[in-house]
């Protein structure tokens, strides 16, 4: 578990900038699937299924998830 | 004497009341049965509760509860100062961790909790909160309840701001020439292959954020207290985890819980007017807050600090680790 939560690290932290500068994406994060392994997390302002083709359902074997989070904002 | 029914009483407690809750300590009056010596009798009477019991002989003649109010006596209960029944948007003195607080020209956010650098006590929220996202100077002053609340200058005036970490939004560089020639192209590209992708021109490198925090300095060290409304006093420090039980204590929504469900996040957030800012190294949980829960502090089930709320969605609540917030902001909690 702690090997695959330092792959899924080093997998956010070359393509976050990538994601992250898509208009949609607000946000991109390591969390769990609902098995329990580390899996990364893209949310979205809106529903984008250009967005939802484009993410590969895995990166090196680490599961990448895509949800809506809707616009994320200062409280 | 007669002993007296709960409807012959409640007449002499009304005319009473606002004697007895004027006097000094005093926080609440009813009907009740009287303890003496420890063990409730079954004689009614006008039950005063205070904040502590102080010995009579140190209060002067005016501020001492009478034995009997025409006829019915009296019983006097410490409770301890009652809050909980007060909604976080009110007037508190001393003010606990999850009220509502705010910089004069914003509309009201949370104080988080009490702090300490170089063995001065400051209060801790976000910069969006005391220091009005960047447009804000020391010695501003602080409201609490905020000014959205009924704070009102100069009476609410709880604290000065002290010193913040400055937010850097994305687009303060969006006139870069490059990146908009950049984004430009892509999205002609885009259009022209009939994607619904866009991209924004933006410098990433000097645009990432860790904290958005602040501290103020209350007037009086007494005006606050180093509880936090409906959770008590901070245990220590943690480090937040996926799948952690984590609990806040907010202006708006209250005690609330929730469980940490993305570390490692880097996140887009909204700060009104086309503002956004980008955060790296944050805490996601669900749905545990909204608007005005800002500047939150969020708790282990065992009370131990492990981040500060600032942002959210919906379904997502999004914090600032606090290790980062002290690092950055130069306090510790004691």
């Amino acid at each position: 578990m702690e090997y695959l939560h330092k792959k899924a690290e080093k997998i956010l932290a070359r393509y976050k900038n990538k994601w992250l500068a898509l208009e949609n994406v607000t946000s991109a994060g390591i969390g769990r699937t609902s098995k329990g392994s580390p899996c990364i997390i893209i949310s979205l302002a809106q529903e984008d299924n250009a967005i939802r083709e484009m993410m590969p359902p895995e990166i090196d074997g680490i599961p990448l998830e895509v949800k809506v989070s809707g616009e994320i904002d200062a409280f | 004497m007669e002993n007296r029914s709960v409807s012959g009483i409640r007449p002499v407690l009304l005319s009473a009341v606002q004697h007895l809750l004027a006097k000094p300590n005093v926080v609440a009056t009813g009907i009740g049965y009287k303890t003496t010596g420890g063990k409730k009798t079954d004689e009614l009477s006008i039950v005063c509760s205070v904040e502590t019991k102080v010995p009579s002989a140190t209060l002067g003649r005016g501020e001492l509860i009478p034995r009997f109010v025409e006829g019915v006596p009296t019983d006097v209960h410490p409770t301890g100062l009652i809050h909980i029944h007060q909604p976080p948007t009110g007037r508190f003195r001393p003010a606990p961790g999850g009220v509502s607080t705010g910089h004069v020209n914003i509309t009201a956010g949370t104080l988080g909790c009490l702090v300490k650098r170089e063995n001065r006590t400051f209060i801790l929220s976000n910069n969006h909160v005391l220091a009005n996202s960047n447009n804000a100077e020391k010695g501003d002053v602080i409201l609490q309840p905020g000014l959205h609340d009924g704070g009102v200058v100069p009476d609410d005036y709880i604290a000065k701001l002290y010193d913040f970490v400055k937010i850097h939004f994305e687009n303060e560089n969006a006139g870069c020439f490059i990146a908009r020639g950049v984004a430009g192209l892509f999205n002609f590209l885009a259009r022209a292959t009939g994607s619904g992708m866009r991209l924004y021109p933006r410098n990433m490198k000097q645009t990432e954020n860790v904290v958005d925090c602040a501290i103020a300095e209350p007037f009086e060290e007494s005006d606050v207290t180093d509880e936090i409304l409906q959770v008590g006093k901070i245990s220590g420090v943690a480090e937040g985890e996926l799948g952690m039980e984590v609990k806040k204590s907010g202006r708006t929504t209250g005690l609330t819980h929730g469980v940490i469900e993305q570390v490692d996040a880097t996140v887009r957030v909204n700060f009104g007017s086309g503002k956004t800012a980008l955060f790296t190294d944050q805490l996601i949980a669900g749905a545990m807050s909204r608007g005005g829960d800002s500047g939150s502090v969020v708790l282990t089930g065992g009370n131990e600090i492990v981040g500060l709320l600032f942002a959210g969605s919906v379904n997502t609540t999004v914090f600032n680790r606090i290790q980062n917030v002290f690092a950055e902001m130069k306090v510790n909690l004691d």
